[in-house]
């Protein structure tokens, strides 16, 4: 068999297997999210266990023709990105997220370069407060739900077939997109205004986020994620509420 | 091959780590053959440690006694807290001999996809000695992995949040290292933390 190029990728999640080796769980972008056998990896301690850690660039050999590959060569590429601080929360959430939305074996070249986008945002951040990643994650979650086709196009209205109007209301539609809404009063939590969905667009692209506008970011993209997640929470999610919680209880 | 309790025998050997089929077999046949009394001796052992041994009740470490050794030593200093992930760190920071504080193994590391919490590692039960306890430094030897690091920030928010100083073990270059062969994360750690000399 032909030798393979090396592959661009990322660990997203590593687990031990037999006695010495490892499965790790890559995400590269010519085969999206892929698991392969990392022999012996364990055992040898000093050489491979190093390199072989999430947010780390690498260069991979993949080999064998299952699902399941086998590593071969491994090479650092570029400098390793070391997430400090609350920034490693973050990281960790967006692995486990493509963990569970990606599905194996499908190239994904536009989440891989969203994703590398990402931890260079996260490894910038002194990681002292909670609110500074909340920009990185909120664009790295609609470049992904638009890449999967699970994000409608957000400055464009799906019944006039044209740009929403900043004026008005509209509602998020499972399938259609976003319809526009004509009762006046209190917007429901699916609801939008066609300035907040602009703006979204705009943040999508060059990644700044107004605080308030955080907010409706993260409201849209719990909204999208629900239905992909299904009735099982992350658990990178579940983790970030208790530190936020006991934080609080500590400071009351 | 063999009769059904040698099979027995060499299936149960092969829990061990680092011991497969054809090691299990000749462990069991050196046990049956050449030794007996040893292969009492072990069921013996075998035995009162998964029946008496426990956690100790405050640092969490592998002990039979309510309190271990380490816990009720009165010349270790009190002030100083070590937290390390297996209780075979410990034993390697007492064998490098230069730390004579007081001990939490948290049997583990903060890893969310795979459903280990703070509950799991005894969080709580830390927070409780930060809380009673005169420390005046927290030294987190967690490993300098991706989840190390983040059980070490979690552990360290909780501490700081009560006033106590945390401090962290330096990763870099081991000593009698090449440079040339350490990989560039670790080099570059090196570099951000070095120290004035």
């Amino acid at each position: 068999m032909k030798p393979q190029p090396l592959q661009p990728a990322y660990i997203l999640h590593s687990r031990p297997y037999r006695d010495s080796s490892l499965i790790l769980e890559l995400l590269t972008p010519d085969y999206g999210r892929i698991a392969c056998v990392a022999r012996g990896a364990r055992r040898d301690k000093q050489r491979r266990t190093q390199s072989l850690q999430p947010f780390v660039p690498l260069l991979v050999g993949l080999l064998g023709r299952g699902d399941l590959k086998t590593l071969g060569s491994v090479e650092n590429s570029g400098c390793a990105l070391w997430l400090k601080g609350r920034a490693v929360y973050a990281g960790l959430y967006a692995n486990e997220l493509l963990l569970r939305l990606l599905a194996a074996g499908e190239a994904q070249y536009e989440i891989f370069a969203s994703y590398q986008v990402l931890l260079q945002d996260l490894a910038a951040l002194p990681g002292d407060s909670s609110d500074q990643l909340e920009a990185p994650l909120r664009r790295f979650e609609l470049h992904v739900l638009q890449n999967l086709g699970s994000c409608p196009q957000l400055g464009y209205c799906a019944h006039s077939m044209a740009p929403v109007s900043a004026e008005a209301c509209y509602r998020l539609e499972n399938e259609s997109g976003f319809v526009p809404v004509y009762r006046a009063g209190q917007a429901g939590a699916c609801e939008f205004s066609g300035a907040e969905l602009l703006a979204l667009e705009r943040a999508v692209q060059d990644g700044k986020f107004a605080p308030e506008l955080l907010v409706t970011a993260k409201r849209l993209t719990r909204l999208l994620l629900a239905p992909l997640l299904g009735d099982r929470p992350l658990a990178s999610r579940e983790l970030f509420k208790q530190v936020y919680r006991s934080n609080h209880d500590l400071e009351s | 091959m063999f009769s059904p309790l040698i099979e027995d025998l060499i299936r149960a050997l092969r829990c061990l780590p680092g011991v497969g089929p054809k090691s299990a077999q000749r462990m069991a046949m050196y046990l049956l053959e050449k030794d007996r009394d040893a292969a009492s001796a072990l069921v013996r052992a075998l035995e009162q440690a998964v029946e008496k041994v426990g956690r100790c009740s405050q640092c969490r470490t592998l002990t039979e006694q309510e309190v271990c050794a380490l816990c009720n030593n009165r010349h270790r200093d009190q002030k100083l807290l070590c937290v390390v992930e297996t209780p075979a760190d410990i034993l390697a920071i007492e064998q490098a001999g230069n730390y004579h504080g007081r001990y939490f193994v948290l049997h583990g590391h903060l890893s969310p996809i795979d459903g280990v919490g703070p509950a799991n590692l005894g969080i709580d039960l830390l927070e409780q000695r930060l809380a009673s306890e005169p420390l005046e430094e927290l030294i987190i030897a967690t490993n300098p992995t991706v989840e190390g690091e983040a059980t070490a920030q979690f552990i360290a928010e909780r501490a700081r949040a009560r006033g106590i100083a945390v401090s962290r073990i330096a990763h870099g270059v081991p000593i009698g290292g090449e440079l040339e062969y350490i990989d560039g994360g670790t080099l570059a750690h090196a570099f951000n933390s070095r120290t004035a000399f």
